[in-house]
């Protein structure tokens, strides 16, 4: 089973399970989260229950898992009082950095106790880290976020990193030098923003969320995450 | 230059304010209540380079060499109490907070503690995997949404606590007949339960390979919120020591406030890591707050050599 952690709003997430091969995948939800079925013994992590699709399954069934969000927001939790939702969320999220952070299969976007689908990077950390791999940047000097102005400016090319390299990228250095930034923030599911200059490409942004919408993407993440027995 | 941010009135952050102003190291001290009138601007080489400007601060960024930050949540300044969420002066005083988030995390010399190697705290079982993962021994703990599950745990363990799984405050206590009567609500959201282990409570702190052991006795299960809690200073054997300062390294820290009980049986449990330590409550003999400022200090002076011994003025918490 390959579990997809996201926002049950999240159309793209909804349609990735349920277009997944041979329909393995299921949504996990916070409505799952705040429902009767969770147990977990530490020390005794697979041994353990866990909810998803509404249903309450064992966690040795998981052969690999996507997380679709970053955090846990307060206005998905519908059924938890107002007055209690905020509580509830940080709860939830910590629950989630321990559960997905101890699961012994392939995951893409790896949680941090930061954020649960990769680094909690700054635009300006990811900047450095190309800077550092050889990729160009050309931040302006501002008040408080240089990265923030070159938000404004258009991007012009995407790149998916996916597990261990960007899809359908053939020019070889650049994808070494993408990959260099992965690892250097420890991250294996983001897209790489990038600008256009006369000398090359330049930092745009990074964002953690792959582009579902993206047929190259999904299949990607189908393949890294498919258990090779099948 | 040591960049302090938080409050005056936060006795940590002043004792270390006043002892490295007594040792006559340079010390810049930026006040969390006046982010209002802040600025910070930056551009990026290597690292992030530019400069801070607050009330009586205007600090180039490459002057520091050390930041011990200790900030508060700004929502909850009393200087933010009229200030609409939606307002540009929130906005500002977020960016703000962000730049110095982000300064923290790239700085390239001594942070305590950086950022990110806090956050292990902000997931109690999973810090409490590594903490397990070093050696301590760790109460059983069971994870649910499940009452059922919770009740079979309490057969099994006869005395067992809950509290939260996140670094929201919550009061340690032990399950009993009342709490029963909702019990179903875990169903709404995980909650973290644990064997009782009967002991004795230490508070150990680790200053980079320096440890500070407490014995703290309390009749509440939660000493936190105890009225007659007493404390004096312990001696722990060699290998529980270096222990301690183990797994602060590992968590990425160098100033730690660690949560151990000593079981009747005289295993030692490791609950917890403060990443964030609001120690001055522990340190009735000023032996913390002097290593504290000694440890910023040497990360200027470039070792013990050129400071002074002075006393660190002792202030109450």
């Amino acid at each position: 089973m390959i579990i997809v952690v996201a926002s049950e709003l999240d159309s793209d997430a909804e349609r990735l399970a349920a277009t997944w091969p041979r329909r393995e995948a299921v949504l996990l939800t916070p409505r799952d989260l705040c429902t009767r079925g969770w147990t977990i013994e530490l020390g005794r992590f697979n041994d353990g229950s866990f909810v998803a699709g509404g249903t309450k399954h064992s966690i040795r069934e998981i052969d690999g898992a996507i997380t679709l969000f970053s955090c846990v927001y307060e206005h998905e939790l519908f059924g938890i009082e107002k007055s209690d939702r905020r509580y509830v969320c940080a709860e939830l999220v910590a629950h989630l950095v321990y559960f997905l952070s101890n699961l012994p299969c392939p995951i893409l976007g790896k949680p941090t106790p930061e954020c649960l689908n990769g680094p909690a990077w700054r635009q300006e950390q990811w900047a450095l880290a190309c800077r550092a791999s050889g990729i160009r940047t050309e931040l302006a000097t501002q008040a408080a976020s240089p990265v923030a102005s070159n938000h404004k400016m258009e991007c012009v090319r995407t790149l998916s990193f996916i597990g261990a390299e960007c899809v359908d990228l053939e020019d070889i250095e650049l994808n070494e030098r993408v990959c260099q930034v992965a690892s250097l923030a420890g991250a294996n599911l983001f897209q790489l923003k990038l600008r256009r200059s006369e000398s090359g490409p330049i930092f745009h942004s990074v964002q953690l969320a792959p582009d579902l919408t993206n047929t190259h993407v999904v299949t990607a993440i189908q393949n890294y995450l498919t258990p090779k027995s099948n | 230059m040591v960049v302090l941010w938080g409050l005056m009135e936060d006795t940590p952050l002043a004792v270390a304010y006043h002892g490295l102003k007594q040792l006559g190291v340079p010390v810049s001290f930026i006040d969390q209540r006046q982010i209002l009138e802040c600025t910070f601007s930056c551009s990026l080489s290597e690292n992030i380079s530019g400069e801070i400007i607050a009330p009586g601060v205007r600090l180039s960024l490459d002057e520091a060499s050390v930041l011990y930050f200790r900030p508060y949540n700004f929502e909850s300044l009393d200087v933010f109490s009229d200030i609409n969420r939606n307002s540009r002066e929130w906005a500002r005083a977020a960016q703000f907070e962000d730049a110095m988030m982000l300064w923290a995390e790239t700085f390239p010399g001594l942070v305590v503690n950086r950022p990110s190697a806090m956050s292990s705290n902000s997931s109690k079982p999973y810090q409490l995997e590594l903490i397990r993962q070093h050696g301590f021994a760790t109460p059983e703990t069971l994870i649910t949404t499940d009452p059922e599950s919770v009740l079979q745990f309490w057969r099994k363990h006869q005395r067992i606590i809950y509290k939260s799984i996140s670094s929201s405050r919550s009061i340690v206590s032990q399950l009993s007949e009342p709490d029963l009567a909702t019990l179903e609500d875990v169903v709404c959201c995980p909650t973290q339960f644990q064997r009782f282990i009967d002991g004795m409570d230490y508070r150990v702190h680790v200053i980079d390979t320096k440890v500070y052991a407490c014995k703290i006795v309390s009749p509440h299960d939660d000493y936190r919120y105890s009225t007659n809690t007493q404390m004096e200073p312990a001696i722990l054997d060699y290998e529980l020591e270096q222990r301690c300062v183990r797994l602060t390294r590992a968590l990425g820290l160098h100033f730690s406030g660690i949560d151990l009980r000593q079981s009747i049986n005289g295993e030692w449990y490791c609950f917890e890591v403060n990443p964030s330590p609001g120690y001055t409550c522990f340190d009735q003999s000023g032996a913390i707050s002097r290593a504290l400022v000694y440890f910023l200090a040497r990360a200027i002076t470039k070792g013990e050599q050129g400071l002074k011994l002075v006393d660190i003025p002792k202030l109450v918490c």
